[in-house]
């Protein structure tokens, strides 16, 4: 193990090497044997590690009691969500397994999609065969249209 | 079904009842285990609150967290994480939440910490060096933060703090190396 490997590992781990992955430790073990610069890192780690440990100090008993009281006098009657866990309804609900999830909702996109198509192929169709001429003269806004758009 | 109640709601004296067994009376609504439960890890929480949000909101965080046990209790299971864990989780959450809405404080809105340290004097270098630290943890990222308090002041394991804040375990050694390489930098 090299000295750099070693820092990188303290910065993940920190200093106390039982909770360093089992691997790397007999490595580093032996480093701190032979390197003074490794040691160094080490001791300088062991405080950082020190600090960040460090108890945040406890509230008073005062303080304490209130915080608690405060907590249990906003408390709703019940918990809202009760046995969610340890009694699973027996029924699975219907979005869960019903036809709608098991076919329809993964081809979504593919049943727009053939919507979409389905009413392009009914514009084109329409357009490339105008209506027999007594419709036309019944709906004379559509051969407006249908002349606008090159049906003609 | 009472046989079941009675499997579930074992005649223990309170100090007997583990974490999870408290939680499960917790989930029948019975507000002295609730009670215990906020008695065994106030403080903690508090102290964890203090580190990721600061000292000003730490106490309104940490009554967040415990209404938010008691009213999601049934997201709970004790299957599938310890308490403890589980707590941590909520507690995290919460910070975020509070971190991402929060103004941020100024030294006077600091509370006096009310402490029980052994003299005057202790008291004052703890303090120096707690406001040391604070400020330096200030510098990190948020998911630092989280991950460092976690790691370093509660002594949870990297897979532990994985779970608890949602990452995969290389993303959570990720966030240690950084925070405490920017820790080194901004102590030195």
């Amino acid at each position: 193990m090299t000295p750099e490997e070693f820092t990188a590992l303290l910065d993940t781990y920190g200093a106390d090497l039982t909770r360093w992955p089992h691997a790397p430790r007999q490595g580093a073990q032996r480093l701190l044997e032979v390197s003074g610069r490794a040691r160094d890192a080490f001791a300088e780690a062991q405080m950082l590690d020190a600090a960040l440990g460090m108890r945040e100090p406890k509230l008073s008993v005062a303080r304490r009691q209130r915080l608690t009281d405060s907590i249990l006098d906003n408390l709703p009657d019940e918990p809202t969500v009760r046995h969610a866990v340890h009694e699973p309804s027996a029924v699975p609900k219907r979005t869960e397994c019903g036809i709608g999830v098991v076919i329809l909702r993964p081809l979504t996109p593919l049943w727009v999609a053939c919507l979409s198509f389905g009413v392009i192929v009914g514009i084109i169709l329409t357009l490339g065969h105008p209506p027999a001429p007594a419709t036309r003269a019944a709906d004379s806004g559509w051969v407006e249209t249908w002349a606008i758009y090159g049906g003609l | 079904m009472d046989t079941l109640a009675e499997t579930r709601q074992p005649d223990l004296t309170s100090e007997d009842m583990t974490d999870e067994a408290l939680m499960l009376r917790v989930q029948d609504g019975d507000k002295e285990a609730f009670r215990l439960l906020v008695g065994r890890h106030i403080d903690r929480i508090v102290g964890t609150a203090r580190r990721i949000v600061g000292a000003a909101d730490a106490e309104d965080v940490a009554q967040d967290v415990f209404l938010r046990v008691w009213t999601a209790c049934g997201q709970w299971s004790p299957g599938q994480a310890r308490f403890r864990t589980w707590l941590y989780r909520v507690a995290v959450n919460r910070c975020i939440d509070h971190t991402r809405r929060a103004r941020p404080a100024s030294i006077d809105d600091v509370p006096e910490i009310e402490d029980d340290a052994p003299g005057p004097l202790d008291a004052c270098e703890r303090n120096e060096e707690a406001t040391r630290l604070h400020s330096a943890m200030e510098h990190l990222s948020e998911q630092q933060r989280t991950a460092v308090t976690l790691y370093y002041h509660e002594s949870l394991t990297a897979a532990e703090v994985a779970e608890i804040m949602g990452l995969r375990l290389n993303a959570v050694e990720s966030l240690l190396k950084r925070g405490r390489q920017k820790l080194r930098t901004v102590l030195r």
